[in-house]
């Protein structure tokens, strides 16, 4: 077992899931990113897949629908924004805001990834690889994670080696 | 090393003033930027430079620190023209002995022209009195980075006041430094604490001897309801290349484990004086740290009423720094239709790109031909 709380002297990044109640303006989700604000100053760290995800997305709908909408188009200027002004806030050890998958990150996820292969085969964990590349994106940076999704992050925790660092956890729920 | 006081780069803004001569301006006169949303104001009287007035030119500085400085520059259109209705204002914090009263008074400053929706000037002049609004261009992110030097200048200051010593605070800060000071402000606040073990616990050297098994076996004494406590021992920490002591404190590994037990226990069996090295480590990353000697505040010294003011607006500094986060992520959703929206945010299924199909580089085809084969 590698599962920890958050302690407020360890930087967080978000999962996707987390990010996306934040963009919806989720009440008790801007609370807690208030609350850590209020610590650090800053927002919770971002991850590449997740940047890559949020981004995709608008590509994917502007892509089906033979080109962008005015709202589409402002939506994706605004993510775009809000991830280029997220790379100049250093988070905890990290210059950027902006955490990539690095070759850290990608020994963690393989080492997890191969332990959660059967769970990774079920339709219903289909989010599960993903939450696999944030936890070992956030382990390889020394940050913890803000997740709503306890069941799969604990999953992974546990999957880790007494070697790895201690996943750290704050469970936000939307 | 990250460079801390971002402050030393001067935040100039343009202002349109009513009328004024520059006669009006002497030494009688305070410069003030006034803060109305955080009742704050910075300034005063102001020290003229003239030495330019011949050509129309006028500057006049008010001191807001020791380092940090107000200057106001009017120029007239024309030599014969000496009435003023452009003025350029400058923050300027200049490199010295950086006191952290300095530097977290600095810092306040900066953060509250980035984030105030509304920033005045007044001019306070004998038998008259001119405003002017003005606007600086601080981005988020340099908001962020002039709040956290503000915090870590305020827990220098509280470790300050605890300690009775003035430090210097350099002009670049390393994560260690950064840690020491959150460790001691902690351990002066708060006494007991808890604190991440970042580095996957320690080792203890014991000897292979009876000994050692004697010592092995008062760590598994220490240890109760899965928590290690080792004994009291005088703490110090090193801040700004000074020694501080935090007094006799004790660190108590919450759910402690001592990796491969049985293995140490049979090494220390073999009796022959060797080192042993036994790992111990917190399963969930926690640290205890308790100090019941160290330094604290005292109880009746307080801050000066405007540096008081100042450390008060906190709550609200960090309301609309929030703020301005929280809309940042909305408008990237904003104006789009519930269905729009739920295209845009939903997820990649990983595991469908790159999972659901076994990898032994076979096909669909061929793997229900190997199914086939089996039953002939």
């Amino acid at each position: 077992m590698a599962i920890g709380p958050a302690l407020p002297q360890i930087p967080l990044v978000l999962d996707t899931d987390v990010f996306t109640a934040w963009r919806y303006r989720s009440e008790s989700t801007e609370r807690k990113v208030s609350e850590y604000e209020a610590t650090h100053k800053r927002p919770p760290a971002l991850i590449s897949t997740t940047v890559f995800e949020a981004l995709r997305s608008y590509e994917r709908t502007i892509f089906e629908r033979g080109g962008a909408d005015k709202d589409t188009e402002r939506g994706r200027a605004e993510a775009r924004r809000l991830i280029e002004l997220y790379e100049s806030i250093p988070s905890g050890p990290s210059t950027s805001g902006i955490l990539s998958f690095d070759k850290h990150a990608a020994d963690i996820a393989a080492y997890v990834a191969g332990r959660l292969h059967k769970h990774l085969l079920r339709k219903k964990n289909r989010n599960l690889l993903g939450d696999i590349f944030i936890a070992a994106t956030a382990l390889a940076h020394h940050h913890g994670v803000a997740t709503g999704n306890q069941r799969d992050f604990e999953l992974i925790g546990n999957s880790l080696s007494t070697s790895h660092p201690v996943l750290r956890l704050a469970i936000w729920k939307p | 090393m990250n460079t801390v006081l971002n402050i030393e780069q001067p935040l100039v803004a343009e202002a349109v003033l009513p009328p004024i001569s520059l006669e009006q301006l002497s030494s009688e006169t305070s410069v003030e930027i006034v803060f109305p949303e955080f009742g704050c104001t910075f300034g005063g009287p102001v020290t003229v430079n003239g030495s330019r007035a011949d050509s129309g030119h006028l500057t006049a500085t008010a001191r807001i620190t020791g380092n940090c400085e107000l200057v106001l520059e009017v120029a007239s259109e024309g030599p014969e023209e000496m009435s003023c209705t452009a003025a350029t204002i400058e923050i300027i914090y200049y490199p010295g002995e950086r006191r952290a009263i300095d530097v977290f008074v600095a810092s306040t400053l900066y953060a509250l022209l980035g984030l105030s929706e509304k920033v005045a000037l007044h001019l306070r002049m004998p038998r008259r009195e001119v405003s002017a609004s003005l606007s600086f261009d601080v981005s988020l992110p340099a908001i962020s980075g002039f709040l956290q030097t503000r915090q870590l200048a305020y827990k220098v200051m509280v470790i300050e006041r605890a300690v009775g010593h003035r430090f210097v605070m350099p002009e670049c800060r390393s994560a260690e430094e950064i840690a020491t000071i959150w460790f001691v402000y902690e351990a002066v606040i708060h006494r007991s604490f808890l604190w991440p073990d970042n580095h996957g616990g320690g080792v203890l050297i014991l000897p292979a001897s009876k000994e050692g098994l004697s010592e092995l076996n008062e760590l598994l004494r220490l240890r109760e309801n899965g928590n290690l406590t080792f004994p009291p021992q005088p703490t110090n920490r090193v801040l700004f290349g000074e020694p501080l002591s935090l007094g006799i404190g004790t660190v108590t590994v919450l759910d402690a484990s001592m990796e491969r037990l049985d293995e140490v226990r049979a090494e220390i069996d073999r009796d022959d004086g060797h080192d042993v090295e036994v790992h111990i480590r917190s399963l969930t990353g926690q640290l205890r740290y308790d100090f019941p000697e160290s330094p604290q505040m005292p109880p009746d010294e307080r801050c000066d009423s405007n540096t008081q003011a100042l450390i008060d607006i906190e709550p609200q500094l960090d309301a609309v720094l929030a703020e301005r986060y929280n809309g940042l992520a909305a408008a990237t959703l904003t104006g789009l239709t519930e269905e729009e929206k739920a295209q845009v945010t939903a997820r990649l299924d990983w595991g469908s790109s790159f999972l659901a199909e076994p990898t032994h580089g076979d096909n669909v085809l061929w793997r229900l031909a190997r199914r086939f084969l089996r039953f002939l």
